[in-house]
């Protein structure tokens, strides 16, 4: 039996489980299977997945343009001017193969279609196409560049899984050709612009001190804008005291780029936010646009720039934190939770059927603390034919009221992402739990915190495919050694889980900065000086 | 718990009792079982005894979707063990089955099994392989050949 007596249904499924290199090797055993290999549809997801995250708006762009190119130069620039006959001589090719009378090219074009995914994907793959992307500390960490980002069309090899990036001239300088650029180092341009255009800044008004964002900057009005990196700072008159401070209603704004070290004529910037356009001399560059970055309430071991948000991060980023605004309900006169509270609580909640509940309490004057741990209550219900556990929604508001926590703390919970195969009674069971905990938690005026499985397990080291529930119960047990007796069996991992989710967000509560400024300072100190004859 | 018995024939005239539930696997039968018309037997005309004996076997082992992460990695495990026991030839039997009988889950399994087998041969193992006759000519194959040249940059050596 051949492969090509199955089906079309068995047949797309096979084809859509091979790798690109897999569809090629099809390809070319003859030519039906060929047909089937050149699908759009089969190539879509190969195409997202490996250059999804680079390719913005304008390397599509761009891609249209190299398509209606009649010679498919290296440099996608040479076409820009000749729209017209790019399109006459196009419609000739194409009148030309409908009209050919050569019957092996109906039977089979002669190459891939042009404007085909499979083609998009083997151009970007094999670097025959060049995109418009960003990267950042070009010049391989070039003194002059450390922190900025800037634009530049780059070329992928294949073989060392690394780009060329070429950049566009400064001024006289003539273009700049570096190798070796690794994936980390490329994002799609956060804007749709030209790095010659002034970007309008939209968030001049909401900048306080403590934001993340970056600016455009240029030697002068001949080169392109980077975007280089900076945080938000205090005004001379303030000592940063939160209480009263009022740098963030100033008309001034001083932007500290924290990489330069103290003195540096490049650590430290003021920016009138009424009316800042571009501001700056040719002694010192130009200051262009301000975008604000998010800085994501995430832990991070060492700064990495890839970690710089774009702007649909940056979306996200607001979405999520309207979203956790919508799982807390305390009202402000009884926010208990401050930090100079005598006492604090936090819980963490596994919301699995099988899960459990688990408190750890704080005495910060003392600095003692106290954890317990209780199973989630349950009772059997009949579903279908089935008898099925079910959370049992009474109980779990009476062990709520029995704890006696403060109202507003906060509350971590596992959040439920069900694995695709989990099957239907799975995904139900999943969503049902984690929805009935958030419903109750936030009824009873908890602050609530998903999180995901992934973020909380690589905080214990427990993220990686060889780590077991077992393994979550020893690091419990190793963390809060006064209930080691109740994590002793195989079931307990629920309660295991729920202790260490709330040990993570006590972790997480302290470490809210992005990066450490003296860390980077340290980095780049040495170099300091030779930065202002580069520059 | 229901307990009802239905008997599946193959085309070759054999006969499997299975529970209802494991016959509901087989949505073919599920859509006969909704719409009244199965009375104890159902006839399997697409299917020979030897391969239907296999889906059965999948479907037992699949009837119970579990929900617990351990027991979905443990059915993953079977999975490839229960693959692993056929070869090429009888893969495309059982996908063609799957299909015929649609059952999705195996049908994904099969056809992510050929797909990895696949991505290890050159052109001339799959034709080989799967009985494909290589309808280019010389000139058409070159030009192929070319178009996809990127996937063979180790001249055509099987990969270790």
């Amino acid at each position: 039996m051949s492969i090509l007596d199955l089906p079309d249904l068995p047949l797309d499924c096979i084809l859509d489980n091979l790798s690109p290199s897999g569809l090629c090797s099809m390809a070319r055993v003859c030519s039906s299977l060929r047909e089937r290999c050149v699908s759009d549809h089969l190539w879509e997801k190969h195409l997202k997945t490996k250059w999804g995250k680079i390719l913005g708006p304008s390397a599509h762009k761009e891609w249209q343009c190299y398509l209606s190119s009649p010679y498919h130069l290296d440099s996608p620039h040479h076409q820009t001017s000749h729209h017209g006959l790019t399109k006459i001589i196009s419609l000739i090719r194409s009148l030309s193969s409908i009209l050919g009378d050569d019957n092996h090219r109906r039977r089979y074009p002669s190459s891939i279609p042009l404007d085909s995914t499979m083609s998009f994907y083997l151009s970007l793959e094999t670097g025959r196409f060049w995109f418009p992307a960003q990267v950042y500390n070009r010049e391989n960490g070039h003194i002059g560049f450390m922190l900025s980002c800037y634009d530049a069309e780059l070329s992928y090899d294949t073989h060392t899984n690394t780009f060329q990036a070429r950049y566009p001239p400064h001024g006289r300088r003539a273009i700049a050709i570096e190798k070796d650029v690794t994936w980390e180092r490329i994002r799609a341009a956060p804007v749709d612009a030209s790095p010659h255009h002034l970007y309008v800044s939209d968030s001049l008004n909401e900048l306080k001190p403590g934001d993340h964002i970056e600016i455009q900057w240029r030697r002068n009005k001949e080169f392109p804008y980077g975007w280089w990196y900076s945080v938000v700072g205090h005004l001379e008159s303030c000592d940063g005291n939160l209480n009263h401070c009022q740098c963030h209603i100033s008309e001034m704004m001083v932007l500290e780029f924290n990489q330069y070290t103290v003195g540096s004529r490049w650590r430290k910037t003021m920016i009138n936010r009424r009316d800042h356009r571009e501001k700056g001399n040719e002694e010192d560059g130009f200051y262009g646009g301000i975008r604000k970055l998010n800085s994501p309430f995430r832990r991070r071991r060492s700064f990495s720039f890839s970690a710089l948000p774009t702007t649909k991060a940056i979306e996200a980023a607001l979405m999520k934190e309207k979203w956790l605004d919508s799982l807390s309900l305390t009202s402000l006169d009884e926010d208990t939770t401050s930090e100079n509270a005598e006492s604090s609580c936090i819980i963490g909640v596994d919301p699995d059927l099988s899960g459990a509940l688990a408190v750890l309490k704080f005495d910060h004057l003392g600095s003692s603390s106290s954890a317990q741990v209780y199973d989630t209550p349950h009772i059997p219900v009949l579903v279908g034919k089935r008898v099925r556990k079910r959370l049992d929604a009474k109980s779990i508001v009476q062990l709520i009221q029995s704890l006696d926590v403060p109202s507003g703390s906060r509350v971590y919970i596992e959040q439920s992402n069900p694995f695709p195969k989990d099957g239907k009674q799975g995904w139900y069971s999943g969503g049902f739990g984690y929805g009935l905990w958030i419903g109750t938690l936030v009824a009873s005026g908890f602050c609530v915190i998903p999180v995901s499985a992934s973020l909380w397990k690589r905080h214990f080291q427990l993220a990686s495919g060889s780590c077991t529930k077992d393994d979550s119960r020893r690091v419990a047990a190793e963390l809060f050694p006064s209930l080691s007796s109740q994590l002793k069996r195989k079931k307990d991992h629920g309660r295991a889980e729920a202790l260490l989710i709330a040990a993570y967000g006590e972790a997480i509560k302290t470490e809210k900065l992005l990066i450490q400024p003296t860390e980077l300072v340290s980095q780049v100190n040495y170099l300091e000086n030779q930065l202002v004859e580069i520059k | 718990m229901s307990s009802n018995k239905i008997v599946l024939t193959s085309s070759d005239g054999e006969s499997f009792e299975v529970e209802e539930v494991v016959a509901r696997k087989l949505q073919i039968v599920g859509h006969m079982i909704e719409d009244d018309c199965v009375i104890n037997e159902i006839p399997l005309q697409n299917v020979t005894g030897d391969i239907l004996s296999m889906v059965i076997e999948y479907c037992k082992t699949h009837v119970d979707e579990e929900e617990s992460e351990e027991a979905q990695t443990k059915l993953k495990t079977w999975d490839k063990e229960f693959m692993k026991k056929f070869d090429l030839k009888t893969h495309l039997k059982i996908i063609l089955a799957a299909n015929y009988l649609n059952v999705k889950g195996l049908l994904d399994l099969v056809s992510q099994t050929i797909a990895d087998n696949i991505k290890d041969y050159t052109p001339e193992k799959i034709r080989e392989v799967f009985g494909v006759e290589n309808d280019y000519t010389e000139e058409e194959e070159a030009e192929v050949r070319k178009e996809n040249a990127w996937a063979f940059d180790e001249a055509d050596t099987p990969k270790p």
